[in-house]
């Protein structure tokens, strides 16, 4: 008996069929659809951090008592970057599993996804979609908190030095604001730095750095719009979440 | 529907050379006699490539070709046309050579070969006493140096395959070939000054 017989024999004895056309071309399609989905999810992750890192205060970091790197630290958005990292080596490795991926080098397949997921989130982001994606996720996941609702937690902190909300009413070196939870302050300011885009009116929602003085009135340091490029108003996000 | 795999078209060896590679392939699905054809057309060149690659004996190397044969059955289906079918058996047998080599406690270096007798299982023609004391040399240092250089090695000066087709076999970019190629050469060059060994006397 030659090998050759001895191969058709192992083949009619253990009765070895050829795997059929659709099992590969199912497989094929699945690490393409993986490798889609990968990037779509790393793109919107990566055009959140955008919208993260623009939403960040990062006027702020000069009033915290640890050093700059520390308290940029805690701005991080932490998740997003985990759900990056994860997604991009998702696509990294279901495009590995493509049939011609072997003629690119590794770094290279790596830096296509990266480069692909950076530039799709980056279309996100100047589209706007990225705040609509974040307050999406942030509705529908419970222990989510979104960048907006950190933002508000941090700024609803007078003892501390931060407050914000909606202009009542404005007067020379005075302002009467109402900040998110509805509570009226009067706001005193004097030779201060104000952006010259806000417009201290009624109706404009502020932030305001400065010092608590007694339970309603607090000295302004510096007054500063609510809303970045993009972002939410954070009365009409406040709302929302009632 | 369940195909029998006894030959239906009774080929003679020498009808097989009417039929390419790719049709071989196509028909080998409804006939085995077909997939006979490309046995006989790869089984030398195989057998030759194995035993390169890993020093086994003659059986052990119709082992492997037997089970890389079952695994290219298997698999007809996913044969890309956009390959060569000469490259895409020399990738299995590869695989299920390396494969087995690391299963096998005494495979590959550890093992003393007689060449001659691997020569004479390897080659078609006869050879002179010279070229079996030259190979003899010449594979004492290639099984020194790493697997990959080895393998890029022995594609290139053994089996006669260009960039592109070693590309196809180890799944490494055409750039990473030519990357091993010229370190293999290099250590292949040391490791043979260090012995004192030379080619061109």
């Amino acid at each position: 008996m030659n090998n050759f017989d001895k191969i058709l024999e192992k083949i009619e004895h253990q009765h070895i069929e050829p795997t059929p056309k659709w099992y590969f071309q199912f497989k094929n399609w699945g690490f393409w659809c993986l490798f889609a989905i990968s990037i779509l999810i790393g793109s919107m992750s990566f055009s959140i951090i955008l919208y993260s890192v623009q939403q960040t205060d990062f006027e702020l970091l000069s009033h915290f008592k640890h050093s700059k790197w520390e308290s940029l630290l805690v701005f991080l958005p932490y998740f997003w970057l985990f759900f990056l990292l994860i997604f991009t080596l998702l696509a990294f490795f279901s495009f590995k599993n493509f049939k011609k991926a072997y003629k690119f080098s590794l770094l290279s397949i790596l830096s296509l996804s990266v480069f692909l997921s950076m530039v799709i989130g980056t279309l996100c982001f100047i589209s706007g979609s990225a705040s609509f994606l974040e307050r999406k996720f942030a509705n529908q996941v419970e222990i989510y908190n979104s960048i907006e609702e950190k933002k508000l937690q941090h700024w609803m902190n007078p003892k501390a030095g931060f407050l914000a909300g909606e202009i009542i009413d404005s007067k020379i070196d005075t302002l009467l604001m109402k900040d998110f939870s509805g509570k009226e302050w009067q706001i005193i300011y004097h030779e201060i730095f104000i952006p010259p885009i806000l417009e201290l009116e009624n109706g404009i929602t502020i932030k305001v750095m400065g010092k608590i003085q007694s339970d309603n009135t607090f000295i302004a340091e510096q007054i500063r719009p609510w809303k970045a490029f993009g972002g939410q108003e954070g009365s009409k996000s406040k709302k929302k979440k009632h | 529907m369940k195909q029998s795999h006894h030959p239906i078209v009774n080929l003679k060896k020498n009808d097989c050379i009417l039929f390419t590679d790719r049709e071989l392939v196509e028909k080998s699905i409804q006939d085995t006699s077909f997939f006979a054809c490309l046995y006989q057309r790869y089984e030398n060149k195989l057998l030759r490539y194995i035993h390169h690659i890993s020093n086994v004996s003659q059986e052990e190397a119709l082992d492997i070709l037997q089970e890389s044969f079952i695994k290219i059955w298997k698999n007809l289906n996913d044969f890309d046309t956009d390959l060569s079918f000469s490259s895409w058996v020399y990738r299995i047998v590869h695989h299920q050579t390396i494969s087995d080599w690391r299963k096998s406690v005494s495979f590959g270096k550890n093992k003393t070969v007689d060449y001659e007798l691997h020569l004479k299982y390897t080659q078609n023609e006869d050879i002179s006493h010279e070229e079996i004391e030259t190979e003899k040399k010449v594979m004492n240092i290639i099984n020194q140096l790493p697997d990959h250089y080895k393998a890029v090695l022995v594609l290139k000066y053994f089996e006669d395959k260009n960039y592109i087709e070693i590309s196809d076999i180890l799944k490494i970019p055409e750039g990473t070939v030519a990357t091993y190629l010229n370190r293999a050469k290099k250590m292949f060059s040391e490791l043979a000054q260090k012995q004192h060994i030379s080619f061109f006397e």
